[in-house]
């Protein structure tokens, strides 16, 4: 009798083993707005990718109380939570800081406070591949302009200039500390340079008149502007290369597997690995700028 | 005063009828003349940019100048293909790897094969850092691509022999120089793109390139493939000369540009038998 209960307790143990074994790790989304496109696009390709099921919260999606999130996220408990924008990361960390999180499309990731299990893809692209993707469009590009804030981007302008530079390109730069400086600045920079490479800088994007100053003083120059956000189209930028969203979302679940395989992540947090190419073709006619042979073939959307 | 009720209630009946036979003539006019359209259907396993819009509405316009032609571009194999199933008067346009595996099953012919720089065979290379072990020693890590999982995992198949049972893991990012950049900055272990994006790279930013070296290449293969169903009763040659003479004008040039090649030409009986072997 005792062998038959041994023999029954060792089976138990041996059954729950492999149940537990086969029930795989336990993945949550959370997306601080499920409305937003790029947020949405980013979840759903991660969910594509990853397939494994996962919990998904929607921040954006009702109401919530901060004990209900702190209740969710404990009950749960995930071994691995993907955080689209910064207010699911913020959630996420404060809560679960000792779990696996991986972040996407937060803006300026550096401010955030980062535990030892935190992974993210960046939302910027760095300087090197635009100046790239700028040059694969317009090879002739030979001077770019910058505007920047010394406060703010002097880090950022010098690792440009030096990438340009291994590119046969100069990097042009006005450093500004106010924002009445830049149209000054702005005018006395026109005069030598192939382009300008609109950044975000507090002080040169303070407000949207100066924006469309900027705009209009280069088009009386026939000056193109480069740029990293789709929201320029309509102001009349050239080129624009920002992030493709949905490789965001694979390259989140890419990290995702690589973590919960137990591989080491040499680079905690990546830069993006696609781009979003849209292209002002009327203004490169208008403007008698030639671009690169096969640039049509890279580019997402043109303005015509 | 009840015979001339009873003829107007005649006479509007009438009226009705004729009114709803005109409509239903006129929506019979309008669906076959929607039926008389020949697509011209896309897909290429080797590409993964989001500009299906910008295609469809620059292709459209284009071809609207030569008859009732419809460009119809894929972002998917599975929707292609379920998409394109047992249709006749119709256009193909897609990768030499695509059309080895379906022309038979959709029973294809080639008519054209794409050209870029005046080659019409490309070649994919495998690359990684300059530092990366080599791949004969260790196993494949993250692969940056801009084809298609099948694509990719089955031409590494080809390209590494030894880890043909290999599961590659591979990260799908838009367009070759994507893949070229991921690499080259970290995001990927390894790049899958083609010789021809790996040249053109080298040209804009050749300290990039320097640091990174040809691990495997693959075979070579044709670009982007025009193809005819059997049962296309339209007018064959018209169809093919109208694709084949797009380099001739800017405007047909630019189009072409935008699927990556610079022009068509036919295909000899070498690349026929290259291509569906």
């Amino acid at each position: 009798m005792k062998v038959f209960k041994l023999i029954c307790f060792i089976g138990l143990v041996f059954l729950l083993s492999v149940l537990s074994a086969d029930e795989g790790p336990k993945i949550m989304v959370i997306n601080s707005n499920a409305a937003v496109d790029k947020y949405k696009i980013a979840q759903e390709e991660f969910t594509k990718t990853i397939s494994t099921p996962v919990v998904e919260i929607d921040l954006g999606g009702k109401k919530w109380k901060i004990g209900e999130i702190e209740d969710l996220l404990y009950d749960e408990y995930p071994d691995l939570v993907y955080c689209i924008g910064t207010k699911a990361y913020l959630l996420a960390n404060k809560f679960i800081s000792d779990r696996n999180i991986v972040f996407s499309s937060v803006i300026n990731w550096r401010r955030l406070s980062l535990s030892q299990k935190t992974y993210g893809v960046s939302n910027e692209l760095n300087p090197e591949m635009q100046i790239t993707l700028y040059r694969y469009i317009f090879p002739g590009l030979k001077r770019i302009g910058v505007l920047y804030s010394g406060k703010y981007n002097k880090h950022w302008f010098e690792e440009a200039q030096k990438a340009a530079k291994e590119m046969g390109v100069e990097i042009i730069g006005r450093s500004l500390s106010k924002r009445r400086d830049t149209l000054p600045e702005l005018k006395e920079l026109l005069k030598e340079i192939d382009a300008l490479w609109l950044i975000s800088d507090p002080v040169v994007m303070s407000d949207k008149k100066s924006l469309i100053e900027v705009f209009k003083q280069c088009d009386i120059k026939k000056i193109p502007i480069l740029s990293y956000h789709n929201a320029f189209a309509e102001y009349g930028a050239m080129v624009i290369v920002s992030v493709d969203n949905p490789t965001t979302g694979r390259q989140a679940a890419a990290i995702s597997r690589e973590v919960l395989g137990g591989d080491v992540v040499k680079k905690k947090v990546q830069l993006p690995a696609g781009s979003h190419i849209i292209l002002n073709l009327k203004k490169a006619n208008e403007y008698g700028l030639k671009y690169g042979e096969m640039a049509l073939s890279v580019v997402n959307r043109f303005i015509e | 005063m009840t015979d001339n009720s009873h003829q107007k209630r005649r006479f509007i009946a009438l009226i009705s009828t004729i009114a709803l036979l005109l409509i239903g003539l006129a929506l019979f006019c309008v669906i076959s003349a929607g039926s008389g359209r020949i697509k011209i259907y896309f897909y290429s396993s080797e590409t993964n940019i989001n500009n299906f819009k910008s295609l469809k509405m620059e292709f459209d316009r284009y071809l609207s100048k030569f008859g009732p032609y419809e460009f119809q571009p894929f972002s998917a194999r599975d929707v292609f293909e379920k998409q394109v199933k047992d249709k006749e008067n119709c256009l193909f346009i897609l990768s030499s790897w695509h059309y080895r595996h379906i022309h038979k099953e959709y029973s294809l012919t080639p008519a054209l094969t794409g050209v870029r720089n005046g080659k019409k065979y490309q070649r994919k290379i495998l690359l990684a850092d300059e530092k990366a072990p080599d791949i004969e020693t260790t196993k494949p890590g993250l692969i940056a691509s801009a084809g298609s999982l099948q694509y990719t995992t089955s031409v590494l198949k080809r390209m590494l022999k030894k880890y043909a049972e290999h599961a590659f893991r591979v990260l799908t990012v838009p367009k070759d120089i994507d893949a070229l950049l991921a690499a080259g900055h970290g995001m990927a272990k390894l790049a899958f793109a083609s010789r021809y994006a790996f040249d053109e790279l080298k040209g804009i930013n050749p300290r990039l390139c320097r640091k990174m070296k040809v691990l495997a290449e693959g075979e070579e293969t044709l670009l982007l493939i025009v193809a005819l169903p059997q049962g296309f009763t339209a007018n064959r040659k018209k169809m093919v000369d109208m694709i084949k003479n797009m380099p001739l004008t800017p405007d047909g040039k630019k189009r072409i540009r935008m699927l990556g090649l610079d022009g068509w030409q036919e295909l000899d009986a070498s690349d026929r038998s290259r291509l569906e072997s």
